[in-house]
């Protein structure tokens, strides 16, 4: 049985933090991984390899509701900031106040957390993208809302910059996770946790290896693992499924926020696409936090499937890629919670966007068509089913007004939520610092904390509360 | 090979048929490997795995009933027509398993086509 002061359970951006800033102030810290470890270039980013080798379930993971969500998750060293598009937030200073209301948070204003994002701010090194890489999809957005008068944003990234403009993502691997090695934190990969439990005040962590990755309890090696204190920082679904299924919270699961994301592929009479653009960094806040309006990566295959459902879709991106780019309108509505299914290791996520979510993807496929429209589009098509070749705003209000709930093809990336922080017992599974209700030792320290769905790419936000989380954690531990 | 992994690959083979034919995607046809397809549908949360061996006996039961013969024994050309029927169905199941493989079907081909 390997032994350590402090296990950490996860390597995102929650987990990776918490083990490199409690590995640099000296403590004994073993870190447990589900996936492998590959550097940040072993696939290019958004493709089909980069699917197989660092996502959950190669991303075939679905949230069950009318109608299902898509939603992805990192399966790898470094979570979740290896295959996402690197934007940074900080958390929206309008929401502060209702979290220190509803759920009786501590030490939570704005002031007291604006060193600590300084702080992870330098450490991944956030900036704006060098003005001459900026891509023309990003730009249409920018001039689409200035022609409306909309206010849009240029979002910063945690990128790095060489003298040739080269960007390099400051992602898990590239930044905290080195500089836990190099605090000798010492990391065990492919390890599925089965059961957590306490035993005369340890924490006993039981699983079985995974080396081929296909999550099957069969064949498998087991382990188990001891230590004084153990962090939970597996993702709003991974952190709740443990607790859940261990006995060690009834409220874990209960809740769950998503941004779900309702997407339109744009044609212009211009080239505006190319195969290196990446992901564009403009934004329309202007309806934030009830929606948000960006452009998504518009590779080839991916400008394909969003355009599965029109008739001919395929070769018109074939034929007009360059001139085409996907966009999407994101919500904050709905919730959806986490279920264990018993024989079965995999959770079930059930999530409702419910009326007003219908009518906010509704109203933001209405929103991203005026944009584009001003902005010079020549065609719109919505990625929904029974999608067809749009070219004016009559002609969306006329195909907004026939799209049926179950229609629409909703996606997100981001998931938070699902242990919500604070004092108040009845809605709260951890206290203010992440520390389990009722448990002793126990700490949650990813996006399972926020309290209510955020608006905005969460990362910058969990990376601050595990930042803050850990700080107030070394205070009482010394 | 069961019932289950030769339906994916007669539906996949269709789908790919189907584009490079049309000459969609023109390396559609020699470049993709169904066999790819099956080992990432294995990966798909465990609860699911059973859920879709139903459907697909389901989706073989409906081929029978339609065509008088089991989907993965059809004929390109039948598979072709049966599988653009299903597609016009308003059968949320099938229009799902249908979509699901066309999306893996499509990133796999443009993997092939654009790296």
């Amino acid at each position: 049985m390997n032994c350590h002061e402090i296990l950490v359970l996860g390597s995102g951006p929650g987990g990776a933090i918490t083990a490199s800033l409690l590995a640099e102030a000296g403590l004994d810290v073993g870190i447990l991984e589900r996936g492998s470890e590959f550097p940040l270039t072993s696939a290019p980013p958004f493709s089909l390899d980069e699917m197989l080798q660092k996502y959950n379930h190669s991303g075939l993971t679905t949230a069950f509701g009318n109608p299902k969500i898509s939603y992805v998750e990192g399966r790898c060293l470094g979570g979740g900031s290896e295959v996402n598009a690197g934007l940074y937030h900080r958390l929206p200073a309008k929401l502060l106040d209702d979290w220190i209301r509803t759920f009786c948070l501590k030490d939570f204003g704005e002031d007291l957390l604006q060193r600590i994002y300084l702080a992870n701010e330098r450490d991944v090194g956030v900036s704006y993208m060098p003005p001459s890489l900026i891509p023309s999809a990003s730009l249409k957005l920018r001039d689409g809302a200035a022609a409306l008068g909309w206010s849009s944003l240029e979002v910063p990234r945690w990128f790095k910059y060489d003298q040739n403009g080269v960007g390099v993502k400051q992602s898990m691997t590239e930044t905290f996770i080195p500089r836990a090695k190099s605090s000798s934190a010492k990391f065990y990969l492919n390890r599925n946790v089965s059961k957590i439990y306490n035993v005369n005040g340890s924490w006993i962590v039981e699983g079985w290896t995974d080396e081929d990755g296909s999550s099957s309890r069969f064949d498998k090696t087991s382990f188990t693992m001891k230590s004084k204190y153990l962090f939970i920082c597996g993702g709003a679904i991974g952190t709740a499924i443990s607790l859940k299924r261990n006995g060690l919270s009834k409220l874990a699961g209960r809740s769950l926020f998503m941004h779900p994301s309702v997407k339109m592929v744009a044609r212009f009479d211009e080239k505006i696409n190319s195969l290196g653009m990446g992901v564009p960094v403009h934004q329309i806040k202007e309806f934030s936090p009830r929606l948000s309006i960006g452009c998504s990566i518009s590779t080839p295959n991916y400008l394909s499937l969003a355009m599965l459902n029109v008739s001919g879709g395929q070769l018109l991106v074939k034929k007009h890629w360059e001139e085409m780019s996907v966009y999407y309108s994101m919500s904050s509505e709905g919730s959806g919670s986490v279920h264990s299914i018993p024989g079965f290791n995999d959770p079930f996520v059930k999530y409702s966007i419910g009326q007003k979510g219908y009518q906010d993807a509704l109203d933001g496929l209405i929103k991203l068509g005026e944009c584009l429209f001003a902005s010079g589009a020549v065609e719109l098509y919505p990625a929904v089913l029974g999608s067809e070749p749009i070219h004016n705003m009559n002609g969306l209000y006329r195909f907004v007004s026939e799209l049926r709930r179950d229609r629409l093809q909703l996606m997100t990336i981001h998931l938070m939520g699902s242990c919500p922080m604070g004092e108040n017992k009845s809605i709260c599974v951890t206290d203010s610092f992440g520390q389990v209700h009722g448990q002793n030792n126990l700490f949650v320290n990813d996006a399972s904390l926020m309290c209510s769905a955020l608006g905005v790419n969460p990362q910058g936000s969990v990376m601050m509360l595990a930042r803050r989380n850990v700080e107030k954690f070394l205070q009482e531990y010394k | 090979m069961s019932i289950i992994e030769k339906t994916i690959e007669s539906i996949c083979d269709t789908i790919k048929s189907d584009l490079g034919d049309s000459d969609i995607l023109i390396s559609a046809k020699s470049t993709t490997d169904d066999k790819s397809i099956l080992i990432q549908i294995a990966c798909m949360p465990d609860y699911l795995y059973p859920a879709l061996c139903v459907l697909i006996l389901f989706f073989n039961i409906y081929s029978l009933f339609v065509t008088g013969s089991l989907f993965f024994n059809l004929k390109y050309q039948a598979r072709s027509a049966f599988l653009k029927g299903v597609r016009a169905l308003n059968f949320s199941p099938f229009n799902d398993l249908v979509r699901l493989l066309d999306s893996l079907m499509l990133a796999r081909i443009h993997l092939y086509e654009l790296s």
